[in-house]
């Protein structure tokens, strides 16, 4: 005879007897979405004895509200294809400047967009059948349809052949993601997202990007690396709100620096269809002509389809589930977790939140995630890379004055390529503890030194500790640890640079 | 015949606006490559500058410290702004704003303009004297 499993909660009391019967589930967890955050939870429940079942909607490398695939966004049409381009247009730059170092290369170098497409859709294939393959291994139940919740421990699968399958469970939880929004203008059809710009038939000679996030400047990036012309359109005087004011400059800089022709300031007001391509008309009265307009103005919580209100479930004004620190919804029996919670939307935290869950809820081990020090990425050309405060958060949240230090050099690879593009390096502490609480580098590997410097702070370490770290030379990543200078002073709770 | 001569007149034809295209472009860049060539030389510092650009008002601000008022040219505030800066980048190699320019000699970007402002030479080129002391004047 199989001994219940004991399921404990935060808060939850022991009141199992070893005789007592729990009620009886098809399974102790549904979940719905197997993107980052609910494969990471599925597998982390089953791999603590929990039975486990996950739907997801059928695979296309563009989603739509009845296509999805077992990778998510993420896997699919997010960041490794994403990558994968960043991968091909940075050749561009390589080939320019391998001339200096003695590279005979001829000046006309042609790009096979067909074959880079082909070859990113059979790795995200391949990927598909990995992220499968993990979660059968993990003991895992796939379910292909669109899932939904009916009650706090009932689901419906809407199958492909149009029938539907009833489930019991004992937790339910929802990792449904989040998709890019359109713009309401005039002409909006004949933009496209992030998901269709994944994969174009064709590469555009002329592209304009509205919006001036993370997604907006990888594209730009992208685009411009493969010989397109681009034009970068936001609202703002300069793109990525929310990083670091000091390093946003420079990544507009070094947009600019690499051909992109930036339209701070300006949104657009409609596009039409003409015989020279699309005619996009600012809000300003500019009129850009362009083959391709992509809309990347952020990205919404899917939620729309599961009526959760129906049962319970409270959403935000954007659509978001209101969770607690545990990742527990309205409904205690039902949990949310990554994009669709719209906390930190990164893959690195889906999985965060997907483990802790698991552990909470099936480990006995209540555990919240742990928001502090996440490093992320703009792989944008060069890169930018950022861990803990941005300056001006540091100055508002701080006790104490911040200390800014902060290093621009040239790479010494430039100085032979003749590029005229600066590495500029950032950290930020506290006069009072010497904790170092941000740092940032805008340049060619940033992400990969960031991760490093991201245990650092995860640690608590202090400027001296920087400061008594020796440098790997030569090499970019060495400035860190050799800024003894410092740039400015910030008094809390006034914000001051020197742009 | 008829329609030969059509087809002669037809590639004629474009050839003809080919030609008209390609000297307007030529035209357009060598008036755009006189105006920057004029403007540095008739002015003892000049700018070419993006109003909304932080690196452009930190240039700026290293003349405001040592009194001196450049000559700014805003490229977003001209129509022609972005092919002024086509033509700078053909010129100096550099595409990016601020670019400063000294008695007609090209300074560099923001970077440059700082760097030359805190080592004392941007005050030297702009025959500005500052004060000097011997404090470092000794073995470190």
């Amino acid at each position: 005879m199989s001994l219940p499993r004991k399921i404990l909660v935060d808060g939850e009391q022991d009141t199992l007897s070893s005789e007592a019967v729990e009620e009886s589930y098809d399974f102790d967890l549904f979940v719905i979405g197997a993107g980052s955050g609910g494969v990471r939870a599925s597998r982390a429940a089953a791999a603590f004895g929990a039975k486990v079942a996950i739907c997801e909607l059928p695979f296309h490398p563009i989603s739509s509200e009845v296509i999805g695939g077992v990778g998510g966004t993420c896997v699919i049409r997010g960041c490794v294809p994403k990558k994968i381009l960043v991968y091909a247009a940075q050749f561009r730059g390589e080939f320019e400047d391998s001339r200096n170092f003695g590279w005979e290369l001829p000046d006309q170098i042609e790009f096979n967009w067909k074959k880079l497409l082909d070859n990113k859709t059979q790795e995200i294939v391949r990927l598909n059948a990995v992220y499968k393959k993990l979660l059968s291994n993990s003991g895992v139940t796939i379910l292909e349809g669109e899932g939904k919740v009916v009650g706090a421990h009932k689901a419906v699968v809407s199958l492909p052949d149009g029938s539907k399958q009833h489930y019991s469970t004992k937790h339910i939880l929802i990792a449904t993601g989040s998709r890019a929004q359109r713009v309401n203008i005039p002409g909006q059809e004949l933009a496209i997202t992030s998901d269709e710009a994944l994969s174009l038939d064709e590469l555009p000679k002329r592209a304009v990007i509205l919006g001036g996030g993370y997604i907006a400047v990888e594209f730009a990036s992208i685009w411009k690396g493969m010989g397109a012309k681009v034009d970068l359109v936001y609202r703002k005087d300069l793109p990525l709100r929310g990083f670091d004011d000091e390093m946003r400059a420079v990544v507009s800089r070094n947009l600019e620096g690499r051909g992109i022709k930036l339209h701070p300031g300006k949104t657009l007001s409609e596009l039409r269809k003409t015989e020279e391509g699309i005619r996009v008309v600012t809000d300003t009265g500019d009129i850009i002509m362009a083959d391709t307009v992509l809309f990347a103005t952020g990205r919404l919580p899917n939620t729309k389809r599961l009526k959760l209100e129906a049962v319970g479930v409270e959403l935000d004004k954007s659509g978001a589930i209101k969770v607690d620190e545990y990742s527990r919804t309205t409904v205690p029996s039902i949990w949310a977790v990554g994009d669709v919670t719209n906390r930190m939307n990164l893959t690195p935290v889906a999985l965060m939140e997907g483990t802790c869950f698991a552990k909470t809820v099936f480990g006995g081990q209540p555990t919240k995630p742990d928001y502090h020090s996440i490093p992320s990425a703009v792989f944008c050309i060069p890169p930018l890379s950022v861990v803990g405060f941005s300056e001006e958060e540091a100055v508002q949240q701080g006790k104490g004055d911040i200390l800014i230090y902060t290093s621009t050099f040239n790479p010494m690879k430039n100085t032979i390529s003749g590029r005229q593009e600066k590495t500029v390096m950032k950290l930020v502490v506290d006069s009072e503890t010497d904790k170092v609480l941000g740092a940032s580098m805008c340049g060619s590997d940033a992400p990969e030194i960031m991760q490093g410097i991201a245990v650092a702070l995860k640690c608590g370490a202090t400027k001296a500790q920087f400061d008594g770290t020796v440098g790997i030379h030569p090499s970019a990543a060495e400035e860190f640890v050799t800024m003894r200078t410092l740039t400015r002073r910030a008094p809390s709770g006034k914000p001051k640079t020197n742009l | 015949m008829a329609a030969a001569a059509a087809n002669l007149f037809g590639a004629t034809t474009i050839v003809l606006l080919s030609l008209i295209y390609s000297y307007t472009v030529i035209a357009g860049a060598a008036s755009k490559e006189a105006f920057v060539k004029k403007t540095v030389a008739a002015h003892d510092i000049v700018i070419f500058s993006k109003s909304y650009c932080p690196y452009c008002r930190r240039a700026k601000a290293v003349f405001s410290e040592l009194k001196k008022v450049p000559y700014v040219v805003e490229l977003d505030q001209r129509e022609d702004g972005s092919e002024i800066q086509d033509t700078l980048s053909a010129i100096i190699g550099r595409r990016t704003v601020p670019q400063v320019f000294i008695h007609g000699k090209h300074l560099g970007g923001s970077d440059d303009t700082v760097e030359a402002y805190e080592s004392g030479t941007l005050a030297k080129t702009l025959g500005i004297t500052t004060a000097t002391t011997n404090d470092d004047d000794h073995d470190l």
